[in-house]
C-alpha cells in the first residue's frame, strides 16, 4: 500500500511529462495560418478600447460582416458612451437601440463577389482567438495575382479585400520575387515593408486593431465582467459556507472518534 | 405548529410509509465509518445530476431546436435571457464535471471492490447508468449546433453504417436524413430532454436502492455486517444521518467551490468544456481542420482510431466499433472476472496493484491521444493502450486468483 | 460510539451543536434563495421582447383628417385617428349615453384624461382592443344604423360594443370600460413616439 501511494504520484508525474513532450514534439502548426500569431493583451475592462473599436468595427466592418447575436444596446450599457451621441454616431442604418448589429447584404450577391459570403463575427474570437483576428488584420500584403490584389499570411488565398488599406498603407513581402508559387513566396516572406504610406502611422494602425480586437472580445462575450464580478461574490460565500460545514461536521464526529 | 407538523407526518405516514424511508436511507442506514476521499463522489454526482436536470429544463424554456435557430438560440440565452449566459455555462461545465465525478466514482468501484459479491447489481446498474451518460452526452452535443456537434455527431452517427448487411439502412433510420439535419437534431433534442433523463433517474433511484439493500464498501473491503452490537447495529457502522450528512455537506460545499470556480472564471476551460469550433455555425460542406470530441469520449475514439485491424474480412472501422463497446461491456462482468479473496487494493497482490495502475494510465493516456491529431507514432501508443485497457479485464481471472494476497482485517482501520 | 456515554469530557456540547447546525441551516437557505434568483429572472421580458416592445416613432402628418391609422406596438393595434373640429366639437354631447365621460375607471396617462383624451386634441391614440373580449374595434360613421346616439366611433364586430371619438364607450353594451391609452410623446408636431412617457430632463 504504501510503496503504491510512493510511486503513484511519480507515475502521473511521468504521463504527464510524456504528454508535455508529445505537444512540443508534435507542434509543427503554426498558430495563426502559415506564421504565428502576434500578441496582444486584451483588457476587457478598458471601455474607452471598446468605444474606439466599436467607431471602426461600424465604419469599416459591418457594411459586410454582420454581428447578428449582438445588440447595440449592449455595448451602450457596458461602456456608458451617452446614448444620443452613439446612436447618431454608430447606428448607421437608422436602426433602433434594441437592434442587433446585423446587415442588409445579400448572402447569395454576397457569395457571387467574393466567392464566400462574408461570415458573421460575433464569436470569432472565441472560435478562433483575440491574436488571430490582431495577426489577420494586419498581415494583408499586396499579391497582384488575386483577385483583390492582396494576400494573407494568415488566411493564404483570403477572399476578403484589405478594407483598412486607407489606414495601413500597402505592405509588401520584404524579399518579393524568391518563390515561384503563392505557397513558396508565404515562406520566403518573413516581414513586410510598407510599399505605400497610409493615413495612419504603422504604431497608430497596430493600435486601431488593437482597440477593434478589444471590441470584438467584447462582443464575443457580453456578460464576461458580470460574471466575474458575481463569481468573486459566490465564492466567497462558498469559503464561508466550508468553513461552517467543516465545524460542523467536526462537532459531529466527536461521537465516532470517541468511541 | 409543531404539533401540526407532527400530526401532518403521521398523517402522511399512514399512507405513504416516509417515516420507515427516512429510517432505511438516511437515519438509520449504518455506512462503514471509514469512508475516505473516495467516497465523495457518488455524493457529487447525485447534485450535479441535479444541478443538469434543473438547467436544462430552463435552458428548453428558450432553446429552439431546429437547424435554422438552434446556434443563434444559444447565443440568445447567452446575452438576451437575463442570467442565461449563467444557466448555460453551469449545464456545459455540469456535462464535463458530470464525467469527471463518475470516472472518479467508478474508480473508486474498482479501487475497493464495490462490485463484488453482494454488490454485483449495484455495479451493473452504474454501469448503465453511465452508458446512459455517454448516451446523454452525445445527443446534448449536437444541440448547440456548431461544428463540433455538427462532425462529431456526424463522425459517430456513421459508426452504425459498420454494420454488416443493413448498415446503411441503419444509419438513415438514425439521422432521419441522408446527412445529419434538423430531423436528426429534433430527435436527438427529444431523446435528451425526455427520454434519457427519465431513464437516468429511474436508474439512479434503483442504483441507491440496491446499494441501501447490501450495505455500502469500505476501504478495507470487509463487511461490517458481520459484527455488529447487542441491538443489531453494525459496530463499524455509523448512522448516514446526521454523521454522513454533515460530512458530505462539508465535501459537497469544496466540490461546489470548484465547479463554481469553473463556471464563473473559466467556462470554457482552456477549449474543453466548451471547444473553440464550436462557436462556429454547424457547415455541412466544411469539416473543421482538427475533429475531436469532447474530452470524456476520446479515450473510446483514441480506441476507434488505432483500430486498423481487417480480420475475418471485416472493415476497420466496425472492428474499431467493437473495440469500442467492448471497452464499455467488458466492465458489466467485471464482477464475475474478478475472482480475488479479498476486494480491496489495500490486500490485494502487486499483480492487481499493476494491472489497475497500468489500466487507468492507458485510459488517461488514451483520452489525451484522443483530443491529438493522429501521427504513426501516437497511433502505435494508442494501439498499445487499448490493448493493454482490454487485457486488464481480460486477464483479470488470471491475476487476480494467482496473486499473493494479504488477509484483510477483521474490523475497519 | 453510542458506548461509553457516561465519561464527562464525552458530553455532547449541544450549544454549540444548536449553533452550528442553526447557522449551517440559515446560510444554505441563503445560498439556496439566491442561486434561484437566476432562474427566476431569466422568465422577466428579456432583452428580445424588450427590442420587440421598445417604443415606435410615427409620422402622423400623412394622415387625412377623419382617417386612422393602425401601428403595432407590444403586438396590440395601436390607433392613431386623426379627428375632424366636427368630430372633436361632437365629444361634448355624449355625456348622458357614455359609461364613464370622464374617464375616471379607465387606463390612460394624466396628459390624456380630459374629455378628448389625448395630448393633442387633434390625434386620437388608443389601444384598439376592445376592453370585453379584446377584439379589434372598427372606426365607423353614421352609416352603422345601430342606435339614436350613435354619432359614429368605433364599432366592435364581435359583440357590438360602441366607443366614442375619444374611445369612450357607450351605456348598455358589453364591454365595460373605455378604450386604454398607451404612453406616447410627441417630438415634433408631425412625429410621435408610442411606448413611452416623455423623459424629464434636466
Amino acid at each position: 500500500m504504501t510503496a503504491m501511494r510512493f510511486f503513484c504520484p511519480y507515475f502521473i508525474v511521468g504521463i504527464l511529462g510524456l504528454m508535455a513532450l508529445d505537444i512540443v514534439a508534435a507542434t509543427g502548426d503554426k498558430s495563426c495560418g502559415t506564421i504565428d500569431c502576434d500578441l496582444i493583451e486584451i483588457d476587457i475592462h478598458d471601455k474607452v478600447a471598446i468605444q474606439r473599436g466599436a467607431h471602426t468595427y461600424v465604419h469599416y466592418c459591418l457594411g459586410c460582416h454582420s454581428l447578428r447575436y449582438m445588440r447595440y444596446d449592449d455595448i451602450v450599457q457596458y461602456t456608458g458612451i451617452d446614448e444620443s451621441i452613439f446612436e447618431e454616431n454608430l447606428i448607421l442604418d437608422g436602426g433602433n437601440i434594441g437592434d442587433t448589429l446585423d446587415n442588409a447584404l445579400d448572402q447569395d450577391n454576397a457569395k457571387l463577389w467574393f466567392g464566400i459570403a462574408p461570415p458573421d463575427l460575433t464569436l470569432v474570437t472565441r472560435d478562433h482567438s483575440p491574436e488571430w483576428v490582431y495577426t489577420f488584420l494586419r498581415s494583408f500584403y499586396i499579391d497582384e495575382t488575386k483577385q483583390w490584389k492582396v494576400n494573407n499570411k494568415v488566411i493564404p488565398n483570403v477572399a476578403m479585400p484589405h478594407v483598412l488599406y486607407e489606414l495601413q498603407g500597402i505592405q509588401q513581402c520584404a524579399n518579393q520575387g524568391e518563390g515561384q508559387d503563392g505557397a513558396e513566396k508565404n515562406d520566403s516572406c518573413p516581414q513586410f515593408t510598407l510599399l505605400e504610406e497610409g493615413s495612419l502611422q504603422p504604431q497608430e494602425f497596430d493600435a486601431t486593431i488593437a482597440d477593434l480586437v478589444h471590441f470584438l472580445v467584447f462582443v464575443g462575450e457580453p456578460y464576461r465582467v458580470e460574471r466575474e464580478r458575481l463569481g468573486i461574490y459566490v465564492l466567497l460565500f462558498l469559503s464561508i459556507m466550508i468553513g461552517i460545514t467543516w465545524l460542523l461536521k467536526r462537532e459531529y464526529w466527536k461521537d465516532i472518534h470517541r468511541s | 405548529m409543531k404539533r401540526f407538523l407532527i400530526f401532518l407526518r403521521d398523517w402522511i405516514d399512514a399512507r405513504l410509509p416516509i417515516v420507515q424511508a427516512w429510517d432505511t436511507h438516511m437515519g438509520k442506514y449504518y455506512a462503514p465509518k471509514n469512508f475516505n476521499f473516495w467516497y465523495f463522489f457518488g455524493v457529487f454526482s447525485l447534485v450535479v445530476l441535479v444541478i443538469q436536470l434543473v438547467t436544462g429544463i430552463w435552458l428548453t424554456m428558450n432553446y429552439v431546436p431546429s437547424e435554422e435557430k438552434a446556434f443563434a438560440s444559444i447565443e440568445y440565452i447567452m446575452r438576451d435571457v437575463e442570467y442565461g449566459w449563467l444557466l448555460r455555462y453551469m449545464h456545459s461545465t455540469g456535462a464535463s464535471v458530470f464525467f469527471i465525478v463518475v470516472y472518479l466514482h467508478m474508480f473508486r468501484g474498482l479501487l475497493y471492490g464495490s462490485y463484488q459479491k453482494p454488490r454485483e447489481l449495484v455495479w451493473i446498474i452504474g454501469v448503465f447508468i453511465y452508458l446512459l451518460l455517454v448516451a446523454e452526452g452525445f445527443l446534448g452535443y449536437i444541440l448547440p449546433w456548431g461544428q463540433m456537434s455538427y462532425w462529431g455527431a456526424q463522425v459517430i452517427v456513421s459508426l452504425f453504417g459498420a454494420v454488416p448487411l443493413f448498415g446503411d439502412t441503419l444509419l438513415e433510420w438514425v439521422r432521419g436524413d441522408y446527412l445529419i439535419s434538423g430531423i436528426t437534431l429534433n430527435r436527438f433534442f427529444a431523446l435528451h430532454v425526455a427520454a434519457v433523463p427519465l431513464l437516468l433517474v429511474a436508474l439512479v433511484v434503483l442504483h441507491i436502492l440496491a446499494l441501501h439493500t447490501v450495505g455500502s464498501n469500505n476501504p478495507d473491503g470487509i463487511e461490517i455486517k458481520e459484527y455488529k452490537d447487542q441491538h443489531g447495529v453494525p459496530v463499524d457502522g455509523i448512522k448516514f444521518h446526521p454523521y454522513y450528512t454533515v460530512h458530505d455537506l462539508f465535501g459537497l460545499t469544496i466540490f461546489l467551490f470548484f465547479f463554481c470556480a469553473i463556471v464563473f472564471f473559466f467556462p470554457e476551460f482552456g477549449g474543453y468544456f466548451l471547444e473553440k469550433s464550436n462557436f462556429e455555425i454547424a457547415n455541412p460542406y466544411k469539416t473543421p481542420e482538427h475533429i475531436a470530441p469532447v474530452w470524456y469520449y476520446t479515450p473510446y475514439y483514441s480506441m476507434l482510431r488505432a483500430t486498423t485491424i481487417t480480420w475475418f474480412g471485416l472493415d476497420a472501422k466496425l472492428w474499431g466499433g467493437i473495440v469500442m463497446s467492448l471497452a464499455i461491456v467488458l466492465l458489466f462482468f467485471v464482477p464475475w472476472l474478478d475472482r480475488s479473496p479479498v476486494k480491496s487494493i489495500r490486500y490485494k497482490g502487486w499483480a492487481s496493484r499493476i494491472a489497475l495502475t497500468v489500466f487507468v494510465i492507458c485510459f488517461i493516456v488514451l483520452g489525451y491521444l484522443g483530443l491529438q491529431p493522429v501521427t504513426e507514432g501516437r497511433t502505435l501508443v494508442s494501439q498499445i493502450c487499448t490493448i493493454l485497457y482490454l487485457a486488464f479485464f481480460v486477464f483479470m481471472p488470471l491475476y487476480t486468483s494467482k496473486e499473493r494476497t494479504k488477509p484483510p482485517p477483521a474490523r475497519v482501520t | 460510539m453510542s458506548g461509553n456515554s457516561n465519561s464527562t469530557d464525552n458530553k455532547v456540547n449541544t450549544i454549540r451543536r444548536r449553533f452550528l447546525v442553526a447557522s449551517t441551516a440559515t446560510l444554505g437557505t441563503a445560498g439556496i434563495i439566491a442561486t434561484s434568483i437566476p432562474f427566476l429572472r431569466s422568465w422577466n421580458p428579456n432583452a428580445r421582447a424588450r427590442a420587440a416592445g421598445a417604443p415606435v416613432r410615427v409620422d402622423v402628418s400623412k394622415i387625412e383628417r377623419g382617417a386612422m391609422i393602425s401601428v403595432g406596438w407590444r403586438g396590440r393595434p395601436v390607433y392613431i385617428l386623426r379627428r375632424t373640429p366636427d368630430q372633436l366639437s361632437a365629444l361634448n354631447q355624449l355625456n348622458d349615453v357614455l359609461a364613464d365621460p370622464e374617464s375616471l375607471q379607465s387606463d390612460q396617462p394624466e396628459y390624456a384624461s380630459q374629455p378628448w383624451r389625448s395630448s393633442n386634441p387633434e390625434y386620437l391614440i388608443v389601444i384598439g382592443l376592445c376592453t370585453h373580449l379584446g377584439c379589434t374595434p372598427k372606426l365607423r360613421g353614421t352609416d352603422l344604423q345601430i342606435s339614436q346616439q350613435w354619432i359614429g366611433g368605433f364599432f366592435c364586430p364581435c359583440h357590438g360594443s360602441l366607443f366614442d371619438f375619444a374611445g369612450r364607450v357607450y351605456k348598455g353594451v358589453p364591454a365595460p370600460y373605455n378604450l386604454p391609452i398607451p404612453p406616447y410623446f410627441f417630438t415634433s408636431p408631425t412625429v410621435v413616439i408610442i411606448g413611452e412617457d416623455e423623459a424629464v430632463t434636466g
